[in-house]
């Protein structure tokens, strides 16, 4: 029953992707007009285009074009890049790793922050304490990814100059000069994520503290933090564990705004560059990890749910 | 003749108030009774009259978004009301076990129900190691009938039927043998064979554990099997009081003459008694007897003069100040003729 | 509905007036915004706030405060109709395979899940960089991504419907699927479309700013809050508020709207659905 589930989620999720290259396909190379002639731009001499179409194979039909490039993809060729003359491969790399240092460390405080901030929140639901950090939750949430990080700039980098306002990773030798560097993007990263998560974390464990079997451990005479911790926060966890995973999904489109905003080296920025260069096979390139990563977060996320749902696990 | 013996629980003049979107409304309203060591003691009542919200309070609990507004539990001469929260996790499910109205709902979902169990020993140090509170909690489960204790014990609550997940509440309750046990509605979403089980178990139990029991239920017939005295609840109020026999011999409060009807009537017996009419509206409660709008004795007075338990016979309370003038079997046709 | 009043939470009440009042500038801001937004040199450029020039001017010496004021109905255009037609086609989708159940639900869920899994930001990225930065293309993409989100909520409250007696009982009766439609099922289903279509209007203004701030959103010398951030960002340090004015009045505006949204589900007893799409 759960197997089944959980590998039906994904071969849709497999064929979604398969779906989405496509997308990502045509949406840079099928689309009205001719590539060549877009990327190259208008003054562009007839010699150049010609070259460029013999480049891109542009006179194969246009499933034929796909299938090479899915063909090569997956095997590792990414082609070459249009701007700068090197393999896709080499270029995107670099800037991938970057992309996920940044976003891991936007994680690693996001666990830490929401859990605590969720447990507290709830523990102190119907206060004064739970009112405002509720509402705070809800401007976090509310707030786009570059006004905060650019209020953030304006305060600790240009009124209190406390942290760099740009994250350039080239003059960083060690891990607290990293911190240090990417203090201001991880926040702006965080802040959106935490407010989200705290909310259904405080949401949850509500419900769950109002449920009768909390009701029953308590009637059973067991210490309150025995109560929260052993019998509210694991049921609480499974919608918690789900967010997280749709907040990483959720990562693959904040860090291009948040990598434009601090001019960040990461992939987000070398998309939103290569697609004013029509830097063609790297925005492809591009797309599809981060697309994957979106939704390899989202297929966990549903996998979480389902393999988190005691009635589903034990039958 | 010696006196009675000092009462395991006494509840004095109990209110509890319940958060209404935007002001306190009563909920349990001045509730007195008590009951001795070894005696069951049944409450009988409609859903929402406040009978759970005493059996809680007999724990020194209340729900989120409700208050204790005054009154006293004394549970062997502490008023559980006034006690820190680390002298009340002392008491709760040791000295005074719960038993709740959904056991689907009360036992963690993620814990298999052994755990659950043994969690309970464990807390209040009843068992040495954790090998002793093992053999406890697989004693418990035999004791309560459960077959194939071990393998219960590992299970999961939605893995058992609702008798199991009962019986693995009742050996939770019952778990460090407790003085008082307190149970609320425990046979509500059983079906009838199997509530037939539960009930004759827990006489089992009560024969061999020899504990109080305070049983809270909307089925008179229920509590007539179980109970050696009735309180019954109308609107936050006990409207009488009375030992099972004389209830059902002599019921003086025409709520309670009509519960006891409706259930006659649900026996097939047609009986000459009113049956109960309408619903229990608490925003339309008038400032005497609460029980008055759907009356079918009451007089303009009814509505005007609050009433309280008076002592009618032996150990009889009754809170109606018309009832010598409703001879049993009366006709509600009679109405308005003193 | 106003009935309801004495209900609602202080919060939204003030939510909802701040809302108004975005409303009120977005109508009439250009009868008494004091200068053109897109005229160079009104002013000394980097004017700090003064009385002639309410929140100073940018770096081409634009006044800021117009700029600010023709931007709201940029935004609120924007984002209200893409909302609004992501809303209506999704909502009707959700409606008719709510309905219908069956084959077609079959077959029409199976779709959302492949739309629903691909990532909004990346794709209207792509689309827009390949056809030009249009607004009425932001707003058809906008639209684009909402249409299953919606379909998928407005589905699962109609079969709620549905599952109940009285739909039976109106079959039973005999009336037409328009019928039952419209006496029914629309009554019931609104509260959730009322719900989605203020949520999801929130993250419009959120997606569509971000679009312009990252470039491809409405071109300059357009009024758009997004770009506007994105502008003033290299001189930040020189007419810092250049770049606050933009960035508050975006927040004034999607704070509040959730705000809003939060006390209108709790009164409609209805979930939010958090999604951040």
């Amino acid at each position: 029953m759960l197997i089944r589930l959980v590998a039906s989620r994904i071969v849709i999720s497999l064929f979604s992707l398969l779906v989405v290259s496509w997308a990502i396909f045509w949406a840079v190379e099928w689309l009205p007009g001719d590539t060549a002639a877009r990327v190259l731009g208008r003054e562009a001499s007839a010699e150049s285009v010609r070259v460029l179409r013999a480049r891109l194979h542009l006179a194969d039909p246009p499933l034929v074009r796909y299938g090479h490039w899915l063909e090569h993809f997956v095997q590792g060729d990414w082609g070459e890049s249009l701007a700068a003359d090197r393999p896709v491969v080499r270029y995107v790399f670099p800037r991938l790793r970057n992309t996920l240092i940044l976003a891991g460390l936007a994680l690693g405080l996001y666990l830490i922050l929401s859990l605590t901030i969720g447990v507290v929140t709830a523990l102190f639901h119907g206060q004064v304490l739970d009112t405002w950090l509720s509402v705070l939750t809800l401007v976090g949430m509310s707030m786009p990814e570059f006004v905060v990080g650019i209020l953030l700039v304006l305060v600790f980098a240009v009124a209190v100059p406390l942290f760099p306002p740009l994250a350039l990773m080239d003059q960083v030798k060690t891990f607290p000069g990293l911190l240090y560097t990417l203090s201001l993007p991880i926040l702006t990263l965080t802040a959106a994520m935490t407010a989200y998560a705290v909310r259904m974390m405080r949401d949850n464990l509500i419900e769950v503290l109002e449920s009768d079997y909390v009701q029953m451990a308590t009637l059973k005479g067991l210490p309150r933090v025995r109560v929260v911790l052993r019998h509210a926060l694991p049921n609480a966890l499974g919608p918690a564990l789900n967010v997280t995973a749709l907040n990483i999904a959720w990562l693959m489109g904040g860090v291009v705004v948040v990598e434009t905003v601090f001019n960040f080296p990461g992939l987000g920025r070398l998309l939103v560059d290569s697609i004013s260069f029509h830097d063609v096979p790297v925005i492809e390139a591009i797309a599809v990890v981060l697309a994957s990563v979106y939704m390899l977060a989202n297929l966990v996320a549903d996998v979480l749910v389902l393999v988190l749902n005691p009635r589903l696990r034990a039958s | 003749m010696r006196g009675p013996p000092a009462p395991v629980i006494d509840v004095d003049s109990l209110i509890v108030d319940f958060w209404d979107r935007r002001r306190w409304t009563n909920v349990v309203h001045g509730v007195s009774f008590h009951i001795f060591p070894g005696e069951t003691l049944g409450m009988a009542g409609e859903s929402g009259c406040g009978k759970s919200t005493t059996a809680y309070a007999l724990l020194g609990y209340h729900r989120p978004m409700s208050r204790f507004n005054g009154g006293a539990v004394r549970f062997l001469g502490r008023d559980l009301l006034r006690l820190p929260a680390r002298e009340l996790q002392k008491i709760r499910g040791a000295e005074i076990g719960f038993v709740p109205q959904n056991p689907a709902t009360a036992l963690n979902p993620s814990m298999p129900v052994g755990h659950q169990v043994m969690e309970s020993l464990e807390a209040h140090g009843a068992c040495a190691t954790r090998r002793e509170a093992e053999d406890r909690c697989l004693g418990l489960f035999a004791d309560m009938g459960l077959p194939r204790p071990k393998v219960v014990a590992g299970r999961y609550p939605h893995q058992l039927s609702g008798g199991q997940q009962q019986r693995v509440v009742l050996a939770m309750a019952l778990a460090c043998h407790p003085t008082l046990l307190v149970l609320d509605e425990p046979t509500t979403g059983l079906d009838v064979t199997t509530q037939a089980r539960i009930l004759s178990l827990l006489a089992r139990l009560r024969a061999r554990y020899g504990m109080a029991m305070f049983y809270v239920s909307h089925n008179l017939g229920v509590l007539a099997q179980v109970c050696n005295r009735i309180t019954v609840m109308y609107a936050g109020e006990l409207i009488e009081v009375a030992s099972t026999a004389e209830l059902f011999r002599n019921p003086g409060h025409p709520y309670t003459r009509g519960l006891i009807a409706s259930l006659q009537q649900v026996s097939g017996f047609v009986g000459t008694q009113p049956l109960l009419r309408g619903l229990l509206r608490r925003d339309a409660l008038p400032l005497g007897c609460r029980f008055a709008p759907r009356c079918e004795y009451s007089q303009p007075g009814c509505f005007t003069s609050p009433q309280s338990l008076a002592t009618v016979g032996d150990g009889h309370e009754v809170a109606c100040w018309r009832w010598p003038d409703i001879p049993a079997g009366t006709d509600p046709a009679d109405k308005g003729t003193v | 509905m106003l009935a309801w009043f004495p209900e609602w939470p202080l919060s939204a009440l003030i939510a909802g007036s701040i809302l108004v009042l975005h409303g009120v500038i977005a109508l009439t801001g250009p009868m008494w915004a004091p200068y053109s937004p897109t005229k160079i040199l009104v002013g000394q450029p980097f004017a700090s706030p003064s009385t002639a020039h309410l929140l100073g001017t940018d770096n081409l010496g634009r006044d800021v405060f117009s700029r600010v004021v023709y931007g709201e109905r940029t935004v609120l255009t924007l984002s209200l109709s893409a909302t609004g037609l992501g809303v209506l086609c999704g909502a009707s989708l959700g409606l008719v395979t709510g309905y219908a159940r069956g084959w077609l639900d079959e077959v029409v869920m199976r779709i959302i899940d492949i739309m629903i899994s691909i990532p909004p930001l990346i794709l209207a990225l792509l689309v827009i960089s390949a056809l030009g930065s249009s607004p009425l293309l932001l707003v058809l993409t906008v639209a684009f991504f909402y249409v299953p989100r919606v379909a998928r909520v407005v589905r699962a409250a109609t079969l709620r419907v549905v599952m109940e007696d009285f739909v039976t009982i109106a079959r039973a009766r005999g009336e037409s699927a328009w019928s039952i439609a419209h006496k029914e099922l629309l009554p019931n289903v609104i509260g959730t479309v009322l719900v989605e279509f203020a949520i999801r209007s929130g993250y419009a203004v959120i997606f569509i700013g971000s679009m312009g701030f990252l470039g491809f959103g409405p071109p300059p010398p357009t009024p758009e809050w997004g770009l506007m951030v994105n502008q003033g960002r290299e001189y930040i340090v020189t007419a810092p508020w250049a770049v606050v004015a933009p960035a508050v009045g975006i927040a004034s505006l999607v704070v509040p709207l959730n705000l809003f949204t939060d006390g209108m589900a709790r009164l409609l007893g209805q979930s939010v659905p958090w999604e951040r799409h």
